[in-house]
């Protein structure tokens, strides 16, 4: 019996679980993430844990660079306005991880079973690929898939993979979210890698809704700060889900 | 600190079992990690308080302490935590009492190396689990 697995379970088993996955990795999951997190924190209290426990970028994204509390509950969040952010980055700091195979569900499990996760919605930050975090995050939850890809065909070659994962595993895919598409400029819309055509053309194979997000350059001005950002990828993930 | 969230699983976990299985519960094996350097003095105390408000009031806790033997994938080596005592020492120095060894065992190969050949690439038994239910 693994007491942490069934704790894990009991912390989740009421939530909303919105996992963002995609099995490329550069495709903008942590910024997308943290973005519906915080849109969704603006309505209510939500969690945003980052299973990514090699690049751990969620921290980096909202400045934190300290460790995590801990308490008679457990692990304790970091807290940004209505937002409770949970990540392994927050137990090491700055160290390097690396971890056997074996080891990594362990090290997942441990920290969903001992997050102190209240609020009733929680996004989930996953490293791309269809690793030991997917398994673990199906062993524990019944998180809903927000996927993400880029427009280009390696990208959604390998995304429709993991669709097809997904779905053989019956866990629902909510939108297809195409990243990077365009530049808003003053003459209009200027798509760098062609229509997302190869997109959509997924999007209708597989029946489910595909939302096409631009390239911001100012983004990258909150790189660390990534909770002051109000730009347009902000909006823009706020409509996709008010949609 | 966390002894009390691990005492908590471990109550839910026992408790659904018997309700499960329609048995009292009388005692319960917990195995845990050395490495992880868990309180067996403040697991004992938070499993009897939190028992109370459960279905497994009767049951008694017991816990066994494993040392640990780690293996090195990369050369064989198998050696044991006092022989990568330097290596683990800078960990408690450094991060004190809350140290992500304590929280997190298995986090040991990020901070341990085969003494031999260098190679994080060890296997460890870090699991934290019920081995046994008396009835």
């Amino acid at each position: 019996m693994n007491p942490l697995l069934e704790l894990a379970r009991e912390r989740f088993k009421d939530k909303k679980v919105l996992a963002v996955m995609s099995a490329k990795g550069g495709v903008g999951k942590s910024t997308i993430a943290s973005l519906i997190a915080l849109n969704l924190s603006e309505r209510q209290k939500t969690a945003l844990i980052d299973l990514d426990i090699y690049g751990n970028s969620t921290l980096k994204l909202f400045g934190i660079n300290c460790l995590h509390e801990v308490s008679k509950e457990g692990i304790e969040p970091f807290i940004v306005g209505n937002l409770s952010i949970f990540s392994v980055g927050g137990l090491v700091g700055d160290r390097y991880i690396v971890l056997p195979g074996k080891e990594e569900g362990n090290v997942l499990e441990s920290l969903l079973g001992l997050a102190n996760v209240k609020e009733d919605t929680v996004v989930i930050d996953t490293p791309p690929g269809m690793g030991e975090e997917l398994l673990t995050l199906r062993r524990v939850a019944n998180p809903e898939v927000i996927l993400v890809t880029l427009p280009s065909k390696l990208s959604v070659m390998v995304v429709k993979q993991m669709l097809d994962y997904l779905l053989d595993s019956k866990i629902e895919v909510k939108r297809l979210v195409a990243n990077m598409c365009y530049l808003n400029s003053p003459n209009g819309q200027i798509y760098p890698f062609g229509k997302p055509e190869i997109v959509e053309k997924i999007g209708k194979e597989y029946g489910i809704t595909v939302d096409y997000l631009p390239v911001d350059p100012e983004l990258e001005k909150f790189s660390d700060r990534i909770q002051n950002y109000s730009g347009v990828l902000r909006e823009d993930v706020r409509k996709i889900l008010e949609s | 600190m966390h002894e009390w969230a691990i005492a908590m699983a471990v109550v839910s976990s026992v408790e659904r079992w018997s309700m499960e299985k329609n048995l009292d519960v009388r005692r319960v094996f917990l195995s845990i990690p050395s490495l992880s350097m868990l309180e067996v003095e403040l697991l004992l105390e938070a499993f009897n308080t939190i028992k109370k408000e459960s279905k497994v009031c009767n049951a008694e806790l017991e816990v066994r302490v494993r040392d640990q033997n780690l293996k090195c994938r990369s050369c064989g080596n198998i050696f044991t935590l006092n022989d990568i005592k330097e290596q683990l020492d800078p960990v408690l120095r450094d991060y004190g009492e809350e140290n992500p060894l304590h929280i997190i065992p298995s986090l040991i190969t990020a901070f341990a190396k085969c003494p031999k050949c260098g190679s994080h690439d060890l296997e460890v038994d870090s699991s934290i689990r019920v081995e046994g239910i008396e009835v």
